[in-house]
């Protein structure tokens, strides 16, 4: 009878080892990451972000997979050498890479389980509102296969960088947030980020060939990185390096070359060009500086609701375009719509998508009226914000952005301040704080302190209406200036911000110095809200 | 690719080497174990011991020197090899969570020659439960698990790197004792390091002493007995022939005591002079005149 080799039974030997031993973390990893989607889901921060289901499911997928994938990789690697377990190993007639390669293979193959459970449960808990043709949901699992291995095959090779591992690991994270923050560099747009990003839970039909590719790569490159650290003898990077060198040196020239090595991809990645969402069956409308494409989340569309769609665009597109010639922005950015049944009127969701991608929103377009002021200034809202790369949500620019924002759908109804604010007399009396109208500043204050969207964009408004009293040319100029400039997306946009500030602007475009300003603005408000009568109800008092 | 050699030793080392930064902690060592015996590798701690026996085993790279294994020369012993040599480490690092028998199985899943019976015998014989956990063994019966799993493949050279450190005496006799009648009963080619000289002396056919990465002898020990002899001296050192090696030098109260190793040098030829005289030295007093700086005082 032939005997079998050792290496017949080696691969069976060592699963059933691996199996016997992490069997427990196995399976605790889909209870972790199905209770980190049900998490993130219970957060509305998370879920107004994204939308939908699949929108949480990438931001399951961006937070806990790699969680996941860390504590099998200690698991399954660094518990070896924490356990001194591979100095029994390296005694056997083991060969290294089979070790390496089953230990691989083992987390690998979970990780990607653990992917396509996250993409099953996404779609069992969107309850069929997300129309899931065969190409959306091979896009989804393809695009979750690649998060997860590139996940998989960096912390794998993670793994093997010894006592230092944790050390090197925040640096680098740390670092590609650092850089990303205060350089712009688009390091989420970088292969892998980009395909759990903005536009996963959205986009059905491109294939991201670029970012496939890229990940494909950085996978290659990591599982031989990690092969090549596990297979080095004393599995130390000190062994992978020259024996001259410090361990300091060593792990610094490690986490150095992971963070350019990203960082060089990023700007690599830079000059590729974003190519928009591809909605299928859309109603797409070019009018001057607004582009709009919109479609329905479902397959097949009523008259009613395609005629709800063309109605929403057209009115939209209109809005958009007057705004944008107003303050002489040449170009807006995309505005995808997606008509949702479930959803209840003058209910949005915003889509994450990326500033260079567009703006995407989610709203029930048959029981939401075209007309709708509220929706109209939340499109423009974001779109200007949007435009700008959201950068007009810090405090001094914030403002003009609201009150714009508000007073632009109501602009040819309304011919004075009071009558805007006349519009919402009741919820700016009933806000009950008191107004400061020192400077800009207080009258920031207060619009922070207001809970209510609409009040503060009420207060916003008549602080535009006030411009108003320096001329129509002037406001139009000051406004072009903070909402219409599109700075790069990096640094230079901070510096531009820096230089050209609102009250550097005020100053210049109006003649107008920030405490003049709050000052009529005051009156205005005050006047406004004494002609309504709220302040009989003894809110708010402005001196 | 390891070379045939036509060679009657089961292993043969050449030229040695192994450097950790600065340090040579195997500097050129020459050793040969013949086919059946026991060879007992002494030295003290750090002396290269260790290391000497991972480049036995290829768990580290040999920077220069060759190891002839079984008949096949080479710099790092191939998992081949691997196959045909039962190594019991140091320290037993085994699975904590696994059970004796379930160790058993994995360990012989990387053998082509396991032999099962043999490994719950020799369970029996060591007295060790077979379901019992790892981590709820013994000193002793970790060290005793060990060489099961090494002789359970039926290897034809069995490698120990001080097996019996961190045993109590009585483990520690035991052990050597089922060592010995291993090798005895089949015939095995057993090498084991130790730093105790009445273990090596007790068990060992031949024997090496290491000390900073370097052979400083190999031998049996009646031939080590022979070859080495002190001196005592009233007055001045008496000069010998550079044919003899001066392991050591101590000199207290006007007399002094040197060590001295013939080699191919006859102590027949010494005639000592008048206040002269050879002291009678154990196999504890060689070894610390070995392993001492040469020509230092001990």
């Amino acid at each position: 009878m032939r005997q079998p080799k050792g290496g017949e039974r080696l691969i069976d030997g060592l699963i059933e080892k691996e199996w016997r031993q992490h069997r427990g973390l196995i399976l605790m990893i889909p209870v972790l990451l199905t209770s980190g989607f049900v998490i993130l889901g219970s957060l509305e921060a998370i879920s107004s972000l994204g939308g939908s289901s699949l929108a949480i499911l990438s931001w399951t997928l961006f937070l806990f997979l790699p969680l996941a994938c860390l504590v099998l990789a200690n698991a399954l690697v660094a518990s070896e050498f924490r356990q001194r377990t591979q100095i029994f190993l390296e005694g056997l007639p083991l060969p290294r890479w089979h070790l390496i390669g089953v230990k691989y293979g083992f987390g690998w193959l979970i990780t990607s389980a653990a992917a396509t459970l996250l993409l099953i449960i996404a779609h069992w808990a969107a309850g069929g509102s997300e129309a899931m043709t065969m190409r959306f949901a091979a896009l989804l699992w393809s695009k979750s296969l690649g998060w997860a291995w590139f996940c998989w095959a960096a912390v794998f090779a993670h793994a093997f960088l010894g006592r230092y591992r944790i050390l090197i690991g925040l640096v680098v994270v740390i670092g590609l947030m650092w850089v990303e923050k205060e350089s712009g560099v688009p390091i989420n747009r970088f292969g892998p980020f980009e395909l759990i990003g903005d536009r996963f839970a959205f986009e059905r039909y491109e294939i991201p060939w670029t970012e496939g590719c890229i990940t494909l790569a950085m996978i290659l490159v990591l599982t031989v990185l990690g092969f090549a650290l596990g297979s080095v003898r004393d599995a130390t990077l000190a062994s992978l390096l020259s024996e001259t060198m410090s361990a300091r040196e060593k792990i610094v020239l490690t986490a150095l070359a992971i963070f350019f090595l990203m960082l060089i991809g990023s700007n690599v990645e830079r000059e590729y060009k974003t190519d928009p969402l591809h909605l299928p069956g859309a109603v797409d409308i070019a009018q001057n500086a607004a582009t709009i494409s919109a479609a329905a989340a479902v397959q097949e569309p009523t008259h009613e609701e395609n005629e709800a769609i063309r109605s929403h665009s057209q009115s939209i597109a209109e809005c958009l375009s007057s705004a944008a010639t107003f303050l002489r922005i040449a170009k807006l950015p995309t505005l995808f719509m997606v008509h949702r049944r479930d959803m209840k009127p003058d209910e949005f969701d915003d889509g994450n998508l990326d500033s260079r991608q567009g703006y995407l929103i989610r709203f029930n377009m048959l029981d939401t009226p075209p007309e709708s002021e509220i929706l109209r200034s939340h499109i423009l809202k974001k779109v200007l914000d949007v435009h700008q790369h959201y950068r007009l949500g810090t405090d001094e620019r914030g403002w003009v952005l609201e009150g714009f924002a508000s007073w632009w759908p109501l602009r040819d109804r309304q011919s004075t301040p009071t009558d805007v604010i006349r519009s919402r007399q009741l919820e700016l009396a009933c806000s009950g704080l008191r107004i400061d109208e020192a400077d800009i500043t207080g009258w920031l204050r207060f619009k922070e302190n207001l809970e209510d969207e609409r009040v503060a964009s009420t207060v916003a408004a008549v602080g535009l209406m006030v411009l108003g009293q320096m001329g129509e040319e002037s406001r139009r100029t000051f406004l072009g200036n903070v909402l219409g400039y599109n700075a790069p997306h990096d640094f230079r946009a901070w510096l531009h911000d820096t230089w050209f500030s609102v009250p550097t602007l005020l100053q210049r475009d109006l003649r107008l110095n920030s405490f003049q300003l709050a000052k009529n603005w005051t009156t205005a408000l005050q006047s406004g809200a004494l002609q309504s009568g709220a302040l009989q109800s003894g809110t708010p008092t402005p001196p | 690719m390891p070379d045939q050699v036509d060679s009657p030793n089961v292993l043969e080392v050449r030229g040695l080497r192994r450097h950790f930064g600065n340090v040579a902690a195997v500097d050129g060592i020459d050793l040969t174990v013949q086919a059946g015996e026991i060879y007992g590798f002494l030295g003290v701690n750090g002396a290269g011991k260790t290391t000497t026996i991972r480049l036995l085993m290829g768990i580290i790279a040999a920077e220069a020197g060759t190891i002839s294994l079984m008949g096949h020369r080479t710099r790092r012993t191939s998992i081949a090899l691997k196959r045909r040599i039962g190594y019991v480490s140091q320290e037993q690092n085994f699975y904590p969570w696994m059970s004796c028998e379930m160790l058993g199985k994995f360990v012989g899943s990387l053998y082509p020659t396991w032999d099962k019976q043999e490994f719950h015998r020799l369970l029996e014989v060591f007295e060790i439960p077979p379901l019992r956990r790892v981590s709820r063994l013994s000193g002793g019966m970790k060290a005793k698990l060990g060489l099961a799993l090494a002789i359970s493949p039926k290897p034809d050279l069995l490698i120990l790197d001080e097996p019996t450190a961190g045993l109590d005496p009585v483990a520690r006799r035991e052990f050597m004792e089922i060592i010995v009648a291993q090798a005895r009963n089949h015939r095995r080619t057993t090498f084991f390091s130790s730093h105790l000289i009445d273990e090596v002396e007790r068990c060992s056919d031949r024997i090496g002493i290491v000390h900073a990465g370097r052979m400083r002898f190999e031998g049996q020990l009646d031939e080590l007995r022979s070859q080495v002899r002190r001196i005592v001296t009233r007055n001045h050192p008496i000069p010998l022939p550079d044919a003899f090696d001066l392991w050591s030098e101590r000199s207290q109260e006007g007399v002094t005591r040197r060590t001295y190793r013939a080699g191919a040098a006859d102590w027949n030829l010494i005639e000592l002079p008048e206040g002269a005289e050879f002291e009678r030295l154990s196999l504890e007093d060689i070894f610390i005149a070995c392993v001492s700086p040469r020509g230092v005082s001990v």
